[in-house]
């Protein structure tokens, strides 16, 4: 009946979890990141992917030599 | 909820919704502590880099075939590499449970380019 | 049982101990004090939280309620502490970064804008059919070539989308100091962006975007907020 309404909630929930998954302040130090290990490995990734982007944007711009 | 979405019809609230859902990167969807979830988790871990890495070696491989400069037999090779790679990852995603959208971790700025 | 923080957001100056909320696993929000710094955590027995509209919806409600009296720095969803000591020592070691966060966001809260086509496009890269090129083409030619075609099918939709792009985006960012964009995240999505305004911008900043909708009503200018600042905290970059 309130299909409508529950499809809107469906994009505020949406809304919400695009920030705050993957947003928001990260505390080092003594911090255990949860997600059952999973999320600490993301955080990793980012880091490794960042690495490649600023790689690759060298690369493009000619400051480092073709592969 | 303080946050204010204006009200959208049936269509637009299903369309937004699913837009978000696949622009949704890397974001784990259900997760366990249990044992054999962590696994899945390392094998998430595993695959996501060498599908990032099999991206990135197909990103550089188009760029040469654009760039015109590989023999016919070097593009054939290469491109066969490739569809092999596919059907192996294909393979591994199966053996673990996870699906495409698990192994799309967000690239961030790299993100158009991949 | 071991027993952990589960750490919502980290306030300026608190005003209250007790956050009248529901909290994440039913666990009742206090504040952590250190110097003028707060946190607001909760005492949970789990060891991890699992990512569903409960947790994240009691996680959110916590921290817009102390987005309504505080000047707040959220805290990333599944973030875990031993103890208090170990808050307040994380506090501690964040002093002066957690100082600039606050710096930059007092008085401001986050908006969002996404930009999605109201029809779906009829060049999709992934379309493209495999009969575009001849027969003749050996198995690893065809993949490759698909694949370029795709990618230069993309490149051209996101030349194709940039003016428009660019006005939307530009005309917001006017309200905004500070803004995050990121064009074409999916095929249909053509921007995702987030913008730091100050509250007075608000009513401005809607307004506007009322008038984008009628001038592309191609276009579904999915506004969302005010947010908490997830997209402009960062104790890394506030550090220096």
């Amino acid at each position: 009946m309130d299909d409508i309404g529950a499809k809107t909630k469906d994009v505020t929930l949406l809304e919400v979890l695009d920030r705050l998954i993957d947003k928001g302040v990260v505390l080092h130090g003594d911090l255990v990141i949860s997600i059952a290990n999973i999320d600490l490995i993301y955080v990793g990734l980012r880091l490794i992917i960042t690495s490649v982007d600023t790689m690759q944007r060298c690369y493009e711009r000619g400051v480092i030599g073709h592969v | 909820m303080l946050n204010d979405i204006p009200n959208l019809t049936d269509k637009e609230a299903q369309d937004c919704a699913g837009e978000i859902r696949k622009s949704h990167r890397g974001l784990p969807q259900r997760i366990n502590a249990d044992p054999q979830s962590v696994e899945q988790g390392l094998a998430k871990l595993v695959l996501t880099l060498i599908e990032l890495i099999r991206k990135l070696m197909e990103k550089q491989a188009i760029r040469r075939v654009e760039s015109g400069n590989l023999t016919d037999e070097e593009i054939d090779r290469m491109g066969e590499t490739f569809i092999k790679l596919e059907e192996k990852m294909t393979e591994l995603k199966e053996i673990f449970g996870l699906e495409d959208e698990d192994l799309n971790i967000d690239l961030g700025p790299l993100g158009n380019l991949m | 049982m071991s027993k952990k923080q589960y750490l919502y957001c980290i306030v300026e100056t608190p005003k209250i101990d007790i956050i009248p909320c529901k909290g994440i696993f039913n666990c009742k929000p206090y504040m952590v004090r250190y110097h003028d710094i707060g946190a607001v955590t909760s005492e949970i027995s789990a060891t991890c939280v699992e990512i569903n509209a409960e947790t994240v919806l009691s996680h959110e409600e916590v921290v817009e309620y102390m987005m309504m009296d505080h000047t707040v720095l959220p805290v990333r969803f599944g973030t875990l502490l031993n103890s208090v000591d170990d808050i307040k020592a994380a506090l501690k070691a964040n002093e002066k970064a957690i100082d600039n966060n606050f710096n930059k966001v007092r008085g401001q809260v986050e908006l969002g804008l996404k930009v999605i086509l109201r029809n779906i496009p009829e060049d999709l890269p992934h379309t493209i059919e495999d009969d575009v090129y001849e027969d003749n083409l050996t198995p690893g030619r065809h993949y490759l070539l698909k694949k370029l075609k795709q990618e230069e099918n993309t490149r051209k939709r996101l030349e194709d989308a940039s003016p428009t792009i660019d006005e939307i985006y530009h005309t917001l960012n006017k309200y905004s100091l500070q803004s995050t964009i990121r064009k074409l995240s999916t095929e249909r999505m053509l921007l995702n962006s987030s913008y730091l305004v100050p509250k007075e911008n608000i009513d401005a900043f809607k307004t506007t975007v009322e008038i984008l909708r009628k001038r592309y009503p191609s276009l579904i200018l999915l506004f969302s907020g005010p947010w908490p600042a997830y997209n402009f905290v960062n104790l890394d970059e506030g550090s220096d």
